[in-house]
């Protein structure tokens, strides 16, 4: 009991070590536009990882979401001219389609939700690819400017609209129906269908969510950018995951939450690229460190597994 | 006699599928597009089949058992940009291409033991492996890429065996006899089917299933290394992206079109060099038809998408 | 709440493949009465009640609620129609609470905003639901922290919740403590006094007996007795349970010789196996018989060394001397047909051929490079088909398109393909059609004669009494009596593992 305590507050500790650790090891660390750039580094990642936690939590994955944010971002790019109103409901009517397609998919075609979204990722890349040619491109305007803007100067609009949008799924999650059946389908499944649960439709929306997430997060960066580029969404997916199975929910599905611990995966893995930028380190120990982080988030998680599994 | 003979082992290993797609492309493809059936585009073809083809086969393996592998396509880069340096350092083309395949060993050896041995979930493990050997290759290279390889190994990958075959053709045929010999009629080749078939079945039949899978992960490995050796020949250059993202769905279509299936158990070498084979034609249908390469890029998702519905409709 | 519900089964027959899984049995329920169903396992407990449960669909027969026909395609038809399975394997959402898990099915929303779980009304009808069972579990606890006999608790307050009028309980003691036991009669009756009509399944004659008002006795497919528990002794029902039909005489295998081959010692493993000691002679066929959730199946896991055990020492007898043997090695000289074909004994995709090698590959591999000689693979498994009578239409055959009897015959032929010296066998004859189980037993008896060395685990009482040499009896995780001759018979054995002599 103590141990699953720990592994609970684990990363928490964690994270306000590596605070402290950064803060003695380099200055500048705790300045407030320091924080103010990790919140903006953040906030892509939050938005996204924050609608994929809820397919994690039906025991599902869904690996297109970076690929969705930079169909998002080419959209906004296609509507520059329409306005930012028409651009943002676009956008997300585009997530929110392309989220029924893979819940389609998977739910009611039970195809494997690995696999399918791999191959989504693949061909929503390519959609971007010929709606932007190709190349950079630069959005609205209007959009740009709220991309850049600050609350008080050093609290970024992009970051709020993220950090709502975490808010948002979270109490869905805790106090809606619809939640508590996303960690039942994710627990039991087959329990949840004898119980007369609707499976499918669940696992339908939890796509959607996770679609226009994806989505909204193109769009924030697209805005913050001023532009989009073929790098845009690009390995997002890996990292949301990343950082969603270290703050504590399962690849098996049926725990996790979005807040504390999505964010807080998202703040560690952003906290540690920060800091290791403060340092000077190479740029390039970044994805190494990704990696190995995932590994034993996965191992942890593998034996958390298996630990309760035993029971 | 011959036909039979030939109709039998059609039959007999599944390849009704692969081989019946590859023939009626071939045919609409010949007809439709022009200079499809020229020699020149059919041993280009061939060529290309000979890169990724090390890739593929090495996939077959891991699949057969039950599992996947994500990260053989970045491993490639990791080997790739190692061995060139050696290789440009010392001048030895020998050199370097044995530390490419030291490098994909490496790799497959990690995969290995994380999921025979620690039991983890291949698909996590593989994905971090991914993660891990490209950001190795970023860093290892500062995202330089690497030029100067000799021109021992430039001439040796580009050659043209008769005046007209091209290397990788030749390499990945011998590659796809042996691997294929020690699938089928082997021990230890049934015993990876075994294992994929029925873990828990294959340990009671006295059957080393954490061997078998390391087995499978160490020749993935093996394969991304020689992989290397063949494209920096081709390309002249050793890149942190040798092998670019979209080529994974080609490598995992071209497996289920084989025969293989996510389950494990079914599979084979020549099924999946078929499949290759198939979506290798496919591109470079698009390449002459001068489809934009964006809207290939979403076609070929596709056809994985479609792939894997193939794949759940066939198991049920 | 109704006051008087009646449930009938009315003659219902059910068949699989090959088997008659239930003949003609009727069943009868009422409001307020706790009716039992007792058998051995495969007598056809559960299929009648899955039948019941709306899992299966009967062949013939109905079934009436309150004099009205009903039919049930799916579980969710039972529910509606008021029935619920308290099965052996609790069925809950590990992340939730407890409250949660009560009411997933109808969770309370708040009065004013309609889309919002109301917390405050959750545990307070999560409350009275276990006040009703004069439970002091915690609404709000996690439901993963609660032990075994809690969670069934919560699974039956969820039936409760439902206002389920028909609850059946199936073997829902095996894995309690005794406190949990007392605290789960408690709650059936509780129950009971509400006026729910209650069917309970249980192989513990005691229970049964000081729980249930009427009984029913099911042996192969067949109702073959039903009458009032105060009517009744013990050793009646007993009687019904075991059945008198055996003919003794069936016994055509008698080991003479009583030379020791392997002996067991300290096999333990947490609650499960308790200090286990045993031997097994040459050419013997020794009989371990007891009910599920007795340890067997973790017993031959551990001996095997497939599951990890606490400890446990094996040594065999050669030449006089007693030489230690690990597990690894004991293991190479064992064949093991296990319990659960499906799960680990076949290849259900390959071929005949590949099953039956696949035990003995070594032995088909030739040369350094270990190939396998394909043409001999063939004529063994042909070999094999002929002398178990496997019916195919030829070698090549998938084992998926087999019958469950000849699978198991292939499973066999794999063993013996490998010559083994000790032959364990867990339920060898399950889901296999009466021929085949015929074909099997004399296969098993003569093998014995050929000096191969057997441990038979059954819990089919014919089938243990019939050819094994010596019994020993599995309870709880401990051996607790052994027979050996002419001492066995199904009477003192069943009356010994469903626990009259505790």
């Amino acid at each position: 009991m103590i141990n699953r305590l720990a592994f609970r507050y684990g990363f928490y500790i964690l994270i306000f070590l590596l605070i402290i650790f950064f803060t003695f090891i380099s200055n500048g660390f705790l300045s407030i536009s320091n924080w103010t750039q990790i919140s903006i580094a953040s906030c892509f990642l939050l938005a996204a990882s924050a609608g994929l936690t809820v397919v994690l939590i039906t025991g599902n994955i869904d690996l297109s979401v970076g690929s969705i944010a930079y169909i998002a971002a080419s959209v906004a790019y296609l509507t520059a001219d329409l306005g930012p109103l028409i651009t943002i409901i676009t956008v997300l009517f585009v997530g929110s389609f392309l989220g029924l397609i893979n819940g389609f998919l998977v739910a009611y075609l039970n195809m494997n939700s690995l696999l399918t979204t791999l191959g989504l990722l693949i061909a929503y890349r390519g959609v971007s690819l010929v709606l932007t040619g190709g190349t950079m491109q630069k959005i609205g305007e209007e959009l740009a400017n709220f991309g850049s803007f600050k609350f008080f100067g050093f609290i970024p609009l992009i970051f709020t609209v993220s950090f709502f949008l975490m808010i948002l799924i979270q109490f869905v999650m805790k106090a809606t129906r619809f939640g508590r059946y996303c960690y039942a389908i994710g627990n039991n499944e087959f329990s949840a269908i004898k119980l007369g649960i609707p499976v499918k439709k669940i696992k339908l929306i939890s796509f959607i969510i996770a679609g226009v997430c994806a989505a909204i997060s193109g769009l924030l960066l697209a805005m913050y950018l001023g532009e989009i580029t073929t790098f845009t969404g690009r390995g997002m997916e890996f990292q949301a995951v990343a950082a969603i199975v270290i703050g504590g929910t399962s690849l098996f599905g049926g725990r996790g939450n979005v807040l504390p611990g999505t964010m807080a995966g998202v703040l560690l893995l952003v906290i540690i690229n920060n800091g290791l930028g403060t340092l000077g380190v190479s740029p390039y120990i970044y994805s190494f460190v990704v990696g190995a982080l995932i590994f034993v988030a996965i191992y942890l998680d593998s034996i958390k597994n298996r630990y309760i599994i035993k029971k | 006699m011959i036909i039979s003979n030939f109709k039998n082992f059609i039959l007999s290993n599944n390849l009704t599928i692969p081989f019946s797609i590859c023939i009626i492309a071939a045919i609409i493809f010949s007809f439709t597009v022009p200079n499809f059936s020229d020699l020149r585009n059919i041993l280009n073809i061939f060529e290309q089949l000979g890169v990724l083809g090390f890739l593929a086969i090495g996939m077959t393996f891991v699949m057969i058992s039950g599992g996947i592998d994500l990260s053989s396509y970045t491993t490639v880069s990791a080997a790739a940009v190692v061995g060139a340096t050696v290789m440009v350092a010392t001048e030895s083309v020998f050199l370097g291409s044995s530390v490419m395949i030291l490098v994909g060993l490496f790799f497959g050896i990690l995969n290995g033991i994380a999921i025979a041995y620690l039991k983890m979930i291949p698909f996590i493990v593989t994905l971090s492996t991914m993660v891990l050997a490209q950001g190795f290759a970023i860093w290892f290279t500062k995202a330089q890429s690497i030029y100067g390889l000799p021109d021992g190994l430039i001439y040796f990958i580009t050659d043209r065996v008769f005046g007209y075959l091209p290397m990788p053709a030749i390499l990945i045929s011998f590659a796809a006899i042996i691997s294929g010999y020690f699938l089928y009629y082997t021990k230890k080749g049934r015993e990876i089917y075994l294992t994929g078939s029925n873990e828990l079945t294959a340990e009671i039949s006295n059957i080393n299933i954490n061997l078998s899978k390391l087995l499978v992960y160490i020749i993935s490995g093996v394969m991304a290394g020689i992989t290397a050796i063949v494209l920096s020949g081709i390309v002249e250059t050793s890149t942190t992206s040798m092998v670019r993202d979209e080529r994974l769905m080609d490598i995992i279509a071209a497996t289920v079109i084989g025969g293989a299936s996510l389950k494990g158990g079914t599979g084979s070498i020549i099924g999946t060099l078929l499949g290759l084979l198939f979506i290798t034609m496919l591109g470079n249908v698009f390449n002459l038809l001068g489809v934009s390469p964006f809207i290939a890029i979403v076609i070929k998702g596709l056809v994985l998408v479609a792939v894997v519905g193939l794949d759940v409709f066939r198991n049920k | 709440m109704k006051n008087s519900s009646i449930i009938e089964m009315k003659t219902i027959t059910k068949t699989f493949p090959g088997v008659i899984a239930l003949d003609n049995v009727s069943l009868k329920a009422k409001s307020g009465e706790i009716v039992g169903l007792v058998g051995v396992n495969g007598a056809g407990k559960s299929t009648l009640m899955n039948i019941l449960g709306g899992v299966y669909k009967a062949n013939k027969g109905s079934i009436f609620i309150d004099e009205k026909e009903v039919e049930f395609n799916y579980p969710s038809d039972a529910t509606r129609s008021g029935i619920s399975f308290i099965h052996q394997e609790l069925n809950y959402f590990a992340s939730q609470s407890v409250a949660e898990n009560i009411f997933m099915s109808d969770l309370p929303m708040n009065k004013n905003i309609s889309f919002i779980i109301s917390k405050s009304k959750l545990f307070q009808d999560a409350q009275k639901i276990l006040k009703l069972l004069d439970s002091n579990i915690d609404p709000n606890q996690a439901i993963e922290e609660l032990s075994v006999g809690e969670k069934q608790i919560i699974e039956i307050a969820r039936a409760l919740s439902k206002g389920n009028n028909i609850v059946i309980f199936d073997e829902p003691s095996s894995s309690l403590s005794i406190s949990e036991k007392n605290k789960l009669f408690a709650t059936v009756n509780s129950l009971k006094k509400e006026g729910k009509i209650i069917i309970y399944i249980s192989h513990f004659l005691n229970e049964i007996q000081s729980l249930c008002d009427r009984f029913y006795v099911l042996r192969n497919g067949k109702m073959v007795g039903e009458g009032y528990i105060k009517d009744s002794s013990k050793n009646e029902i007993i009687k019904l349970v075991a059945g008198k039909e055996v003919i003794l005489k069936n016994k055509i295998h008698l080991n003479e010789k009583k030379e020791k081959f392997i002996e067991f010692q300290n096999f333990s493993y947490g609650e499960k196996l308790k200090d286990i000691n045993f031997f097994l002679n040459k050419g013997e066929i020794l009989g371990i018989w007891g009910l599920m959730g007795s340890g067997r199946t973790e017993l031959l896991r551990s001996l095997l060394g497939l599951d990890k055990k606490d400890s446990g020492e094996i040594f065999v007898y050669e030449d006089q001397n007693s030489n230690p043997i690990s597990p690894k090695d004991f293991r190479k000289r064992c064949g093991f047909v296990t319990e659960n074909r499906r799960v680990d004994g076949l290849f259900l995709g390959e071929s005949i051929i590949k099953n039956i090698t696949s035990s003995n590959l070594l032995s088909y591999s030739e040369g350094k490079l270990n190939i396998i000689n394909t043409k001999q693979e063939v004529k063994d498994a042909e070999f094999f088909i002929n002398q178990l009578a496997i019916k195919t239409p030829n070698s090549f055959t998938r084992l998926e398109n087999l019958s469950g009897g000849n699978q198991q015959k292939v499973i066999f032929g794999k063993w013996l393909n490998k010559k083994p010296e000790i032959l364990i066998l867990d339920e060898p004859t399950r889901g296999v059609d009466v021929e085949a189980k015929q074909e099997i037993a004399s296969l098993v008896l003569s093998l014995a004669r050929e000096g191969v060395s057997v441990i038979l685990v059954s819990s089919e009482l014919e089938e243990i009494v019939n050819m094994s040499d010596r019994v020993l009896v599995l309870r709880d995780g401990i051996f607790c009596h052994e027979a050996a001759g002419n001492l066995i018979n199904e009477e003192s054995l069943m009356s010994i593992s469903l626990g009259s002599k505790r």
